[in-house]
C-alpha cells in the first residue's frame, strides 16, 4: 500500500467522522422527544421525524468514505496505486462532510429538540419545527456538494 | 387559484325564531359567526343588548359528550378494535342522519353498559393487584402454622414481627430476658429484605418487650387477614385470582361483544356535537328583550342561499363588501388538481385576504423539485402505488392526510420520471443483480444524464430552476404593486433584477450558449444597477434618495444565496442516488452463492427501506422550504384565518344533502 492510498482512507475516515455530529444530535433530539413523551398528547411519530433529521449528515459522510473508499480499491478488488498529491487530494475531498457535518449535526440537534418542546405544547406545528430543523441541514447539503464536487474531479 | 371573496353580514331577528334560524344556518353551513366581543365592549352596544349563551348547558353537553368518547376508548383499549391508520368520515343521507337520530335513548344506554363494563374492569384490576399483593406478603409466612386470629391467650401475648435482615434473634431473645420478660422468639424465615419471626411473652410486660422490639428494628407485617394460618389465606387469595381472572375474561367479552356498538356511539358523538354547537354558537349573539342580532361572514358566491335561507324568517339582515381594516376569514378555493398542494399552503400559513392564493403556482415547482431530490424509478412507483392504495382503501376523500397523500402521489409520480431521466432504478440494481447472479452486462442508460457523472451540469440546471423559481415569485410581487398602484417600486424591487440577474448571468456563463452573450450581459447588469441607484431618487425623500445602494448590495447577496439554495435540488439527488447504490454495493459484497441470495435480498431490503424514508422525509421538507423560504420570501405575507363556517362539525360521519 503506497502513502497515497493511506492519505486517502485518511480522507475517508474523516468523511465518516460527519456521524460523530449525527450521534450527538439525534441523541439531542431523544432526550427532547423522551422528556415531552412523559407528558400526554404528542404522537410518537411527530417526534420521531424530528429526532431523525439530524442523522443525515452521518449518511452523508457515509457516503463519501464508501465512494473515497471504492474509487481507491479498499472496499470490491485490490488497492491501486496513488500517488502522495492524489491522496492528499482525496484526503481534502472528505474534509468538507466531515468537519461541517460534526457542527450542523449538533445545532440541527438543538433545534430539533426545540422543535419537539414545540410540537409537545402546540399542535399543529410539526411543519414549523421541521422546517426550522431543517434550515441548519442546508450548510451540510453544501459541504457534501463541495465533497462530492471534489471526489468527482480527482481522477486516479 | 384564489381566495374566495367574502361578504360581511349582519342580522337582526326574533328570539322567538332564533332557534329555527340556527338550525337553518347550520344546515347551510356557509356562514361563520363572528364572535362577539368586540361590540359588548364598545360602550353603546353594551347599553343596548347583552350578551346571549347558555354556558351551562353547553358545559352538560360537553360532559356527555366526553362519556362518549370514554365509551369509545373503552371499545378500542378493551374490544380489540383496531383503529386505521388513517380514518375518514362515513357519508350519509340526511334521511338517514334523522332517523338515525330518533335512536338516541339506546346510544345513551349503550354508553352507560360500556362505561359500568369498563368500571367493572377496573374494579376487578385492582382486586387482583390487592390479592397478589397479599400473596407476597403472606410468602414468608407459610411455615407459620398457627392461625393468624390467635394474638393472644389468657396471660400470653403472640406477635408476628419482621426485623431489618441482620438482626440476630438469640441476642434479641437473651436482651429481653435481661429485662425480665420470658419470651419465647421463633424465626420463620429470613430473606434478603427481611426476617420474620414469631414472639410470645406475657402481657404484663408488653410495654418492656415492646421497647426492647423496637430497638431491634421491628414492624409489623403487612398482613390484613386475621383469621386461618397463613398458608390457609394464601389458599383463598389464590383461588380468588382465579376467579377474578375468569370474571375479567368475562367483562372483556362482554365489551367484545359490544364492539358492534362503535358506529352507533360515533353517530351519537356527532349528534351531540351538533347539538353542543347549536348552542354553542349561541354564545357569539347577542340579546334584547325581544330580539337578537349578530355579524358574520360569507363566500360571495352563496349570496342567494344566504338570501333564501334569511327570507323565511322575519329579521333584517344587511350584507357588504369587507371595508379596509376588516380581518377576513380565508378559505382558498383551488382547481381539483391543485387542491391538495393547500396542505403545504397550509403548513406554512393561509394567506390573508389581500393577497394572492400561491398554491397553484408554485404546485408545479413542488412536483419537480421533490422528483429531482428523490429521483429513482423504483422509489417512486412506490410511493405513488402506496399513497393511492392509502387513498382507495381507506377511503380518503377530504381532510389533510387526503390532501398529503394526493401530494405524495403526485411526488411520485414526478420521481418515476426524474428517475427514468437519470437512470435511476433503486439505483443501479438492475445493473449490480446483472453482474451477481447472471454474469450479464447490463446498463440502463439515463434518458437525460447521469448526476454522478454530469454534476456541474446538473448543478446549473437546479440553479436555473431556482432562477426561474424565484422570478416567477417576484412576478407576483409586481403584480400586487401594480394592482396597489405602485408602478415604480414594482420596477425597482424586481424589474430591475430581472435585468441585473439575467445580465450577470450572460456575461459569466453567456460565452458557451451565444457569442454576443457577455457583451450583451455585461449592459443589462450596467442598466440594471443603474436603474437600481437611480429609481429610488425619484421614489424617496431625504436620506431615503440613497437607499439604492443599500438595495444593491442586500439585492447582489440576497439574489445570489437564495439561487445557491437551489443547489439542494442536486446535494438531495446526489445523498438518494449514492445510498441506494452503496445498499446496492453492500449487497453485492455478501451475495455470493446459494445463502447470499438471502442474504442479498435482505440487505438490499433494509437498505432501500432506509433510504427511501430519509430521502423521502428530506425531499419532501426540501422541497417545502424552498417554497417557504426563497419563493414566499419574495411575496408571500400570510397570517390569513381560516374561514369557519358554522356547519356540522361532525368526526365521524358526513351528512350529504340530497340534491347537492
Amino acid at each position: 500500500m503506497t502513502i497515497g492510498v493511506a492519505l486517502a482512507v485518511f480522507g475517508a475516515a474523516i468523511a465518516a467522522c460527519a456521524g460523530v455530529g449525527s450521534g450527538l444530535g439525534v441523541g439531542i433530539a431523544g432526550e427532547a422527544a423522551d422528556g415531552v413523551m412523559a407528558g400526554e398528547g404528542t404522537s410518537f411519530g411527530s417526534t420521531l421525524v424530528l429526532q431523525a433529521l439530524p442523522g443525515t449528515q452521518g449518511i452523508y459522510g457515509m457516503v463519501i468514505a464508501i465512494m473515497i473508499m471504492t474509487k481507491i480499491g479498499v472496499l470490491g478488488g485490490g488497492a491501486i496505486d496513488l500517488s502522495v498529491a492524489q491522496g492528499l487530494a482525496l484526503l481534502g475531498a472528505g474534509l468538507p462532510i466531515g468537519i461541517v457535518g460534526v457542527w450542523s449535526g449538533i445545532a440541527q440537534g438543538k433545534a430539533a429538540a426545540a422543535g419537539i418542546q414545540l410540537v409537545s405544547k402546540k399542535d399543529g406545528k410539526l411543519g414549523q419545527a421541521i422546517i426550522y430543523a431543517v434550515m441548519v441541514e442546508t450548510y451540510a447539503i453544501l459541504a457534501f456538494i463541495i465533497s462530492f464536487l471534489l471526489y468527482n474531479g480527482i481522477t486516479v | 387559484m384564489a381566495i374566495v371573496k367574502m361578504n360581511k353580514l349582519s342580522v337582526i331577528g326574533m328570539i322567538s325564531e332564533k332557534e329555527d334560524l340556527i338550525k337553518t344556518l347550520m344546515d347551510l353551513g356557509v356562514v361563520e359567526i363572528s364572535s362577539n366581543a368586540g361590540k359588548l365592549q364598545d360602550e353603546e352596544w353594551a347599553k343596548l343588548v347583552e350578551k346571549d349563551g347558555d354556558e351551562e348547558r353547553v358545559s352538560l353537553m360537553e360532559k356527555e359528550l366526553s362519556r362518549v368518547d370514554n365509551a369509545l376508548g373503552v371499545l378500542q383499549k378493551h374490544g380489540g378494535l383496531k383503529a386505521p391508520l388513517f380514518t375518514s368520515r362515513r357519508p350519509m343521507t340526511r334521511k338517514e342522519f334523522n332517523s338515525l337520530s330518533r335512536k338516541e335513548k339506546t346510544y345513551a344506554k349503550q354508553t352507560q353498559e360500556l362505561l359500568d363494563l369498563n368500571d367493572k374492569f377496573n374494579a376487578a384490576t385492582v382486586d387482583i393487584n390487592q390479592a397478589t399483593a397479599q400473596i407476597s406478603a403472606l410468602e414468608p409466612w407459610l411455615t407459620y402454622d398457627v392461625p393468624l386470629e390467635i394474638v393472644s391467650t389468657d396471660e400470653l401475648r403472640v406477635r408476628l414481627a419482621e426485623f431489618p435482615p441482620v438482626v440476630d434473634l438469640e441476642a434479641l431473645s437473651d436482651a429481653l430476658e435481661e429485662a425480665g420478660c420470658t419470651s419465647l422468639v421463633n424465626e420463620v424465615s429470613r430473606d434478603k429484605l427481611m426476617c420474620y419471626a414469631s414472639i410470645a411473652y406475657f402481657k404484663a410486660d408488653e410495654e418492656k418487650a415492646l421497647e426492647i422490639l423496637k430497638e431491634s428494628g421491628f414492624t409489623v407485617p403487612g398482613i390484613v387477614d386475621t383469621k386461618g394460618t397463613p398458608a390457609e389465606c394464601t389458599e383463598k387469595y389464590k383461588t380468588m385470582l382465579v376467579d377474578l381472572a375468569a370474571k375479567k375474561e368475562d367483562i372483556l367479552s362482554q365489551i367484545k361483544e359490544r364492539t358492534s356498538y362503535k358506529e352507533d356511539l360515533e353517530f351519537y358523538h356527532d349528534l351531540l356535537t351538533i347539538r353542543r354547537d347549536e348552542y354553542k354558537i349561541r354564545g357569539n349573539m347577542m340579546n334584547t328583550e325581544k330580539t337578537f342580532t349578530f355579524d358574520g361572514w360569507f363566500p360571495v358566491a352563496t349570496l342567494d342561499l344566504v338570501r333564501k335561507a334569511l327570507k323565511k324568517f322575519t329579521c333584517v339582515y344587511e350584507y357588504s363588501e369587507p371595508s379596509e381594516d376588516d380581518e377576513i376569514p380565508v378559505i382558498l378555493n383551488d382547481r381539483r388538481f391543485f387542491e391538495p398542494m393547500q396542505f403545504i399552503t397550509g403548513l406554512y400559513s393561509l394567506p390573508n385576504a389581500r393577497e394572492v392564493d400561491p398554491t397553484a403556482i408554485f404546485t408545479m415547482f413542488y412536483i419537480v423539485f421533490f422528483g429531482m431530490m428523490f429521483a429513482d424509478v423504483g422509489y417512486g412507483l412506490i410511493l405513488f402505488a402506496a399513497t393511492l392504495f392509502a387513498i382507495k382503501h381507506y377511503k380518503l376523500y377530504e381532510g389533510a392526510t387526503y390532501q398529503l397523500m394526493r401530494v405524495l402521489n403526485y411526488c411520485g409520480i414526478s420521481s418515476a420520471v426524474f428517475g427514468v431521466l437519470f437512470g435511476s432504478y433503486f439505483g443501479d440494481l438492475i445493473t449490480v443483480v446483472g453482474k451477481q447472479f447472471f454474469d450479464a452486462d447490463i446498463v440502463i442508460k439515463p434518458l437525460w444524464l447521469n448526476p454522478t457523472e454530469s454534476s456541474m451540469t446538473l448543478l446549473i440546471v437546479s440553479c436555473a430552476l431556482g432562477v426561474l423559481h424565484l422570478f416567477v415569485g417576484m412576478g407576483i410581487k409586481a403584480y400586487e404593486q401594480i394592482k396597489a398602484g405602485d408602478v415604480l417600486g414594482a420596477v425597482n424591487d424586481n424589474f430591475v433584477w430581472y435585468v441585473i440577474v439575467l445580465g450577470l448571468v450572460l456575461w459569466l456563463f453567456g460565452a458557451k450558449v451565444v457569442p454576443w452573450g457577455p457583451v450583451a450581459g455585461k449592459w443589462m447588469t450596467i442598466v440594471g444597477f443603474a436603474a437600481a441607484i437611480i429609481i429610488p431618487i425619484f421614489m424617496n425623500k431625504g436620506v431615503g434618495k440613497a437607499i439604492g445602494l443599500w438595495n444593491i448590495y442586500s439585492g447582489v447577496t440576497g439574489n445570489l444565496s437564495d439561487i445557491l439554495s437551489y443547489s439542494r435540488l442536486l446535494g438531495l439527488g446526489l445523498a438518494s442516488a449514492s445510498i441506494a447504490q452503496v445498499v446496492n454495493f453492500l449487497a453485492s459484497l455478501v451475495g455470493h452463492g446459494g445463502a447470499g441470495i438471502i442474504l442479498f435480498i435482505l440487505v438490499e431490503l433494509l437498505g432501500h427501506a432506509l433510504n427511501f424514508a430519509i430521502n423521502a422525509l428530506g425531499s419532501f421538507v426540501h422541497s417545502a422550504r424552498l417554497q417557504y423560504v426563497e419563493f414566499f420570501g419574495r411575496f408571500f405575507e400570510g397570517g390569513g384565518e381560516a374561514f369557519k363556517p358554522f356547519g356540522k362539525d361532525t368526526k365521524y360521519v358526513r351528512i350529504i344533502e340530497e340534491g347537492k
